[in-house]
Parts: structure tokens; C-alpha cells; sequence
């Protein structure tokens, strides 16, 4: 088994980009029914080099992955690696010809353990053609500490792994193969800091070898730092191939949309006095320290920390997902969050991290996904009505800027960035007065997100609260107006006046290095976090 | 940015206590299965011997083969209507034609394997080119394979010669052959579940697009999976033809929704992706004891397909617990 674990870590090379293009790619089209995802888009990607893709979402990137993966066929055009005609009929086809794929949806079969996911397909064989288990582990474990990811065991079932976990396992799979080209989907969002950093460094590794590393990402900060040319796609067609230091942000965003945006992060309006949220003494499942905090009306409130801190947790329990124990007060009323239909009829409604499973039903209508939480309140007699369900998804899609024609498509066929504005759309309808967010912007393009911030500050102003859980600094940053710090299932810290990333992300490391050091102090007042952290700031 | 982000990131391996522990749901058809045959021995002392034990055995072997073919293609997702009908066409058939030379009898037991496997692939054709549901495609090559067997012998008649007769009676080294017989199918199953193509099976059942993703070709499995379904269906015709000494066209029927009891009852999940032959094993013979029970507690006859019913309910209801319990104890950290 020497195929598929050639990356060794050799000393960065030139990077240099020379020549013919290894991967070119013209003409490419492709129609799903009505609609043309992909109108003649070109890209060209040289042996050694970072190549970012980028597009808002629906601009025809995943089309053109799927394709060059072996997972959708062109309609008409041409893609030539390394001279040689590549139209790979399935993702297999591909792998043969060199093409390796770190999938947004993740490859892993979740019922399987970590090692028979890395091997799957070349599993090593006994003379009767059968798998040698206990060697694949062997190898699955030297394939994971090659590619320095400790603390995955490969005797687990994947599907037991965290997000992070799952996708970096995703990335072993696809790196051990020795791809020619390395296509990475969105791979970094479901990445902390340090795993973002990880990726990054092998990326540019690949790279250093002569390899093509095709990265898409919506973080134009990443690709800054990681690639060396990019191609941008709108409505399916190529509209600019650049080195990444010839176009600014704004320019980069101005051709993705094809019109001007005004600001990615609209300004934050003022909280209001009365209390919105009240959570005492609060105990997440598994978790031993209570949680405290106090939410006003119009306030964004963020929530941060390095992630799996229970974040998660919080916010399902709020929405009455996992139930709790202790006092949750929804403008001064005391509340029992037994399940999600309680949690509505208190106000509260939350934007899931799995859009696909928990946020939609896919296979139906985008207008049935909307009125579902007020069916009730649209029922005449014995039938719906269909005219108030009408205007309750008017109302809504209006607000929300839906762009995808008709109403009667199945929510599975949007862009991920317009089924989260769906998501949205349906929470829209039962009128929150506290909107809880989990990682409600990933993998979602800059234009919609810019939309979704400007929403929850319109909602903000007037007077909902909003818990804004998110993997991006930035975000959290520019769009809070109070952070606060989890870290062990505990709220750690809080982060007020001025937020930048550095404050918040000082009080997360701050609250892991006093875990670490100390045990027995188990609790720290907030405030005592945050002084520390000023404190830690100024020495710094 | 430093801040001691290496020190920060010396954590515990915390998936150790997230290896896979034998579950309950693996033990759970085995231990059903030893508290009725002790129920059904001690009601009946006469059954602890290996000539009963054999007997019980034989009983049950056309339930385990059909169970075989639903527990492979049910792993994937899938469901077979139309092992009955398969079953039906190799009985017949074998009764029909089989002779009384050794060469006939081996001849036509091959030739009933193959067409097993012929029309299995048909189904998995169906099913994994065109992308019909199974069970629609299922349900009407059942009906197709029963014409089939009513053409090849109208009514129930025929011949099975005497050696295939005695074949799973008597004993191989002081145990029954029936007992031999069904370590064979769990050595075959063993082996095919560590093959490549065992394994996309699990895959597909699981997680369909990751396993495409994966390199799955789901033609290709589909095809593989049904064509071992039907070898299996016609390989109970052939077992059943020994019992009954005869050919009959509705012979399968009875076995399709006691195959697919079975399976469930074994701990193999209809979602797909979870479960295996051990438990169908086990399962087949805790379905087919409870009517042994029944009937030596004297209870009227007709409780006991009640109690079929009852006992499908209960063990589905503790597959599901424990595998709530072990998702929980899972995700925990």
C-alpha cells in the first residue's frame, strides 16, 4: 500500500507558475432543466500553484467542481489536464485520472469507522480478495499522524466525529490519494482557527510539489494569504482571471455580485432598556457549571469561543431541542422550553447549523417551507387558506430579497445561500422576539450574508434580540454588540465596548490556558475575564 | 496571535471513548433465541437431542436462506417482493425436470442457482439503472415469477428424488448436516461482507451520496446485491422441494414477510447501512420457535401469529432503544 500517502513534508519549493496551464478548462456549460449554472466558463490553473474559485452562490463554482469530479457531466465544452482530455463519467473515473475532491456535503459513510471511510474502495486484500482489517487500521493511523491530525482514533464511526473532526478526516481521504489536482469546496468552514491554519499550511505543501490546489472559499482574507491567482464566476460565466493582489475586496466582491454592495456589515443600532432574555442558573446536558445572562430588546448578542465549548447546547436548549434545567425568562415571563413548539410560542425560534436536515424540508415547495410554522393560524374552516398563505409567504420572500422565480420549487433545488434565506423567511413569519443563530452564515456567499446581517439588524431595531453564534471572528466582531465567551459549557468571559477579533479571540485562549493550569478553579467571574484579557492586551 | 496556541491544542484524544463497544443490539436476537429454546425444551424434553435439534433446524433453513437474500438487499435500502416468486420458479422447476441420476440432480440444481442469480440481476437492473424504487420493482417480478411457476407446473405435483431428500437428514461428524449447512452460510456471509463489494453494500445503505462520492457505483452494487438474492431465494426452493418432496407455484409466498420479520427481529435496520446475517439467523429461528411455544403452552393456534406480531413490536422497540442510547453516548463528551 504505498499508492495514495505521497505527501511528505518537504521543504517548500518555488511555487512558480510557468509555462502551459496544467489544468485548462473552456466553454464549459452545463443546464439543469431551465436553469443554466454554467455559460461558457473558462479557468486555467499551472502546475505549483493556489488557484482560488470564487462566485456568489449559484454562480456555477459547485457546478463546475462536480463536473471536474466526476460527479456531474458537462453539457458542452472542454477541460484538459495536463494536455489530455479529462470528462471523468463518475467520481471514480476521476480519482483514477488524478482528481481528488474534499466535498462540501462530506463523503463520509457515518456507519463506518474512520478507517474503512479513509480507505474505502482500496481496502488491503488477503489472496481471497478479502479486507485485512486490522492492517487498514494500521494504515488509516499512519495516514492520520502523516497528515497530523492526532486525536482521531480510526476505529470510531465516522459519523460519531465532530464537524471539524469529520471534515479533516475528509481531507486525509482526499490528500492520501496524491491527486494531481486538489479541489478544495468550502473547506475550511467548518474548521476552527487552528485546524483553518492546518489546512492552509498542507494546501500550500501541495502546491510547493507541483501540484494544482483549486481553493474555494468565501473568505477573501484566506485567499489572500493561500493562493496566487483566482478566477471569479458570475451567473456562470468567467468575468475576471487575476493574480490575488491585482483586485481589492471591494472589486473582488463588486465582480462576484456584478453590482455594488455598500458595506458587508451594516451599522449596529442602539439596545433598548427592557430585558428581553433572562437565563438563570441554566445547566446544559452533561455540563455541571449554570449559566447567567441577561439579553435586551434590540441586542445582538454573540456568542464565542473556540468551538464544541458548548455553544451548541445553549442554543438548542433556548430553542428547546434538548430541554434544560433552570430559569429561562422571555421578557419577564418565566418559561419552560419542553420542546421547539414551546420555544415558539415564547418567541423564540432558531436558524440551525444543518439547514439541509433541521432547516427544510427539501423536497417540498419553498411556499410550504415558509408557512409551516403558522398552519394553524391559516386554516379557514377544514382547508388552508390559500390566499393568506400567500400573503404570509409575500411578506416574508420580500423582505428577504429570494431571487429564484417561483415560489413552487422544492427548497432542495436553491443555492445554499438562498435555502438559508428560506430558513429565514420561515422564521420570520411566527415573529421571533428572540432569533437564535448557529453558524447561520456558513458556507453561505459574501453578497447574501451582507443581506442576512442587514436583516437581523432591521429585526434588531425593531426590538427583537438576536443570539448569534458564529465560527467567524470577523463576524462576531462586526456585528455584535456584546460577545460572550463559552468555553467547558460555561460562559467564560463577556467582551464589551469596542469588539475586534483579537479581544474575543484573547478572552477564548485566555479561558482554555486557565482550564488548562488551573482545575480546581473552575469558575471566573466575567468581569475578572475581561480585565485579564485588557490586561494581557496592554502587556502584549 | 500566538497565544499559546500549540500548548492550547494538546488535547486528549477524546474519541477513545467513542470506539465501538458490541452492542446490545447485536446480543439481542441471540438472547431471545436461547430464552425460547429453553422455554420450547423445557415444555418438551424430548426436543434436546441432535435429531430434534437437527429437525428444528431443517424447519427453519428456507426461512434463514430467504432471510439471507433480505438481509443483503435491505442493508442497502432496498427491499425483495419477489424472492417468493423466485422460490417458486426453482421448486417447480427442480420438481418438474430433476431426474433420479446424481449428474441430473447436481445439473439442475445449478441450473436453478443460475437462474436465480439471472433473475435477481434483472431486479437489480431495474433498480439501479432506471432508478425505480424497489419495491415496486419487486412487486412485479414477484407477480412475474409466480406466472412463471404456475406455467412450470400448474399444481402442486412433481418429483424430488430420494437422495436430495435425505440430503439434510442425518448427521456429519456427530452433528446434524443442517447444523453443518448453516455454519456454511454464515462462513459465506462472513467472507462477503469482507469484500470490496460487501462493503459498498454497507455504503450504499448507509449514506447513498457519500458512498458515490466514495467511488460506489450504485448500478454495479445493485446488481451484485439482488442477483445474491435471488441465488439465495432459489437455493430455498431447492431446500424446500427436500422438506416437501414435491413442487408447488405458491410455495414462496408465505416466506417473503416472514424473511423480512426475521431480518428486523436480527437487528438489521430498513433505513439500511446497519445489521448482518448473525442476527438474521437468530432471528429466523426466534420467529419460527414462538409458534413451537405457543403451541406446547396449548395455547389456540391462532395466538400464534399474534405473537409474531408482539414479538416483531418488542424487538424492533429494543433495537431502537439501544441505538438511541449508543447515538447519546456517543455524541457525549
Amino acid at each position: 500500500m504505498t499508492d495514495g500517502m505521497a505527501i511528505a513534508a518537504r521543504p517548500a519549493g518555488t511555487g512558480r507558475a510557468a509555462g502551459a496551464p496544467a489544468l485548462e478548462i473552456s466553454g464549459l456549460d452545463k443546464r439543469y432543466g431551465a436553469v443554466r449554472a454554467l455559460a461558457g466558463a473558462r479557468l486555467s490553473a499551472h502546475a505549483g500553484e493556489v488557484h482560488a474559485l470564487l462566485g456568489e452562490n449559484g454562480a456555477g463554482k459547485s457546478t463546475l467542481i462536480k463536473i471536474l469530479a466526476g460527479a456531474e457531466r458537462a453539457d458542452a465544452g472542454a477541460v484538459l489536464l495536463d494536455g489530455r482530455e479529462l470528462a471523468p463519467r463518475s467520481p471514480r473515473e476521476a480519482e483514477r485520472a488524478g482528481v481528488a475532491t474534499v466535498f462540501q456535503e462530506l463523503s463520509l459513510i457515518a456507519d463506518m469507522n474512520v478507517a474503512e471511510n479513509l480507505l474505502f474502495g482500496r481496502e488491503p486484500l488477503t489472496a481471497a480478495r478479502t479486507i485485512r482489517r486490522g492492517r487498514m487500521v494500521a494504515t488509516a493511523r499512519s495516514m492520520l499522524e502523516r497528515f497530523d491530525v492526532l486525536g482521531v482514533d480510526p476505529r470510531v464511526k465516522a459519523g460519531t466525529l465532530a464537524v471539524a473532526e469529520r471534515q479533516q478526516v475528509e481531507i486525509v481521504k482526499a490528500l492520501s490519494r496524491d491527486p494531481r489536482v486538489l479541489i478544495l469546496d468550502e473547506a475550511t468552514s467548518a474548521l476552527s482557527a487552528r485546524e483553518q491554519r492546518w489546512l492552509l499550511t498542507l494546501a500550500s505543501q501541495m502546491a510547493a510539489e507541483g501540484k494544482v490546489v483549486l481553493f474555494i472559499s468565501h473568505r477573501l482574507q484566506e485567499i489572500r494569504s493561500l493562493a496566487q491567482r483566482m478566477t471569479i464566476l458570475q451567473g456562470g460565466k468567467t468575468v475576471a482571471e487575476a493574480r490575488v493582489d491585482e483586485l481589492d475586496d471591494e472589486a473582488v466582491v463588486r465582480m462576484m455580485l456584478g453590482r455594488r454592495v455598500e458595506r458587508m456589515f451594516p451599522a449596529r443600532g442602539t439596545p433598548r432598556d427592557e430585558v428581553a432574555l433572562e437565563v438563570r442558573n441554566l445547566l446544559l446536558p452533561g455540563r455541571r457549571e449554570p449559566i447567567n445572562f441577561t439579553q435586551h430588546r434590540g441586542e445582538i448578542l454573540g456568542v464565542g469561543g473556540l468551538q464544541g465549548q458548548g455553544q451548541r447546547d445553549l442554543l438548542r436548549a433556548l430553542a428547546g431541542v434538548s430541554g434544560h434545567r433552570g430559569e429561562v425568562l422571555v421578557g419577564g415571563q418565566p418559561r419552560r422550553l419542553r420542546n421547539p413548539r414551546a420555544a415558539l410560542n415564547a418567541g423564540i425560534a432558531l436558524v440551525p447549523e444543518d439547514r439541509k436536515g433541521e432547516g427544510l424540508l427539501l423536497q417540498r415547495s419553498i411556499r410550504e417551507n415558509i408557512s409551516l410554522p403558522v398552519i394553524d393560524r391559516l386554516r379557514t374552516s377544514l382547508f388552508l387558506s390559500r390566499r393568506a398563505e400567500q400573503r404570509v409567504v409575500d411578506e416574508a420572500t420580500a423582505r428577504l430579497n429570494i431571487s429564484q422565480g417561483s415560489m413552487e420549487r422544492p427548497a432542495g433545488t436553491l443555492s445554499g445561500g438562498n435555502q438559508q434565506k428560506v430558513v429565514l423567511a420561515k422564521l420570520l413569519v411566527s415573529r421571533p422576539e428572540i432569533l437564535l443563530l448557529y453558524d447561520a452564515t456558513r458556507g453561505v456567499d459574501v453578497g447574501t450574508k451582507a443581506e442576512i446581517f442587514e436583516l437581523l439588524h432591521e429585526l434588531a431595531a425593531d426590538g427583537a434580540a438576536a443570539l448569534f453564534y458564529s465560527t467567524d471572528l470577523q463576524e462576531l466582531a462586526h456585528v455584535c454588540h456584546r460577545v460572550l465567551v463559552m468555553s467547558g459549557g460555561a460562559i467564560v468571559g463577556e467582551v464589551t465596548g469596542e469588539l475586534t477579533e483579537e479581544r474575543i479571540l484573547r478572552v477564548a485562549f485566555g479561558a482554555e490556558e486557565r482550564k488548562r493550569d488551573a482545575d480546581d478553579i473552575a469558575t471566573a467571574s466575567p468581569a475578572d475575564t475581561e480585565r485579564e484579557a485588557q490586561e494581557e492586551e496592554a502587556g502584549a | 496571535m500566538s497565544v499559546g496556541s500549540a500548548s492550547l491544542m494538546r488535547r486528549k484524544p477524546a474519541s477513545l471513548s467513542r470506539l465501538p463497544r458490541p452492542g446490545i443490539s447485536e446480543t439481542l436476537p441471540w438472547v431471545l433465541l436461547v430464552i425460547l429454546w429453553i422455554l420450547d425444551t423445557s415444555l418438551q424434553p424430548a426436543l434436546w437431542s441432535s435429531e430434534q435439534i437437527g429437525l428444528t433446524l431443517a424447519n427453519g433453513m428456507a426461512l434463514v436462506l430467504v432471510a439471507m437474500a433480505e438481509t443483503a438487499v435491505i442493508i442497502t435500502r432496498g427491499i425483495d417482493l419477489s424472492v417468493g416468486g423466485m422460490m417458486a420458479i426453482s421448486n417447480t422447476l427442480l420438481a418438474r425436470e430433476v431426474g433420479g441420476s446424481t449428474v441430473s440432480v447436481l445439473l439442475w440444481c445449478a441450473i436453478v442457482l443460475i437462474i436465480g442469480a439471472a433473475g435477481g440481476a434483472l431486479n437489480g437492473i431495474l433498480i439501479g439503472v432506471t432508478r425505480l424504487q424497489p419495491f415496486v420493482v419487486t412487486l412485479a417480478t414477484w407477480s412475474i415469477f409466480d406466472g412463471i411457476a404456475l406455467w412450470i407446473l400448474p399444481t402442486t405435483g412433481g418429483s424430488i428424488p430420494n437422495s436430495l431428500i435425505t440430503l439434510p437428514l442425518g448427521t456429519w461428524l456427530g452433528l446434524p448436516r443442517t447444523v453443518w449447512f448453516l455454519v456454511l452460510l454464515i462462513a459465506i456471509w462472513a467472507v462477503l461482507a469482507r469484500t470490496r463489494s460487501g462493503r459498498a453494500v454497507y455504503a450504499l445503505g448507509s449514506d447513498p451520496v457519500a458512498a458515490r462520492l466514495s467511488g460506489v457505483s450504485r448500478r454495479k452494487t445493485s446488481i451484485k446485491v439482488y442477483a445474491f438474492s435471488g441465488v439465495c431465494a432459489a437455493a430455498a426452493g431447492i431446500f424446500i422441494a427436500t422438506q416437501t418432496a414435491s413442487g408447488s407455484p405458491t410455495v414462496g409466498d408465505p416466506f417473503i414477510l416472514s424473511a423480512v420479520a426475521a431480518t428486523v427481529i436480527g437487528g438489521t435496520s430498513l433505513f439500511g447501512g446497519k445489521g448482518g446475517f448473525a442476527g438474521t439467523v437468530a432471528g429466523a429461528f426466534v420467529f419460527t420457535l414462538i409458534n413451537g411455544v405457543t403451541f406446547q403452552l396449548g395455547i389456540n393456534s391462532y395466538w400464534g401469529e399474534l405473537s409474531q406480531g408482539l414479538l416483531l413490536i418488542v424487538a424492533v422497540a429494543l433495537h431502537h432503544a439501544t441505538e438511541r442510547g449508543a447515538r447519546a453516548r456517543g455524541r457525549r463528551r
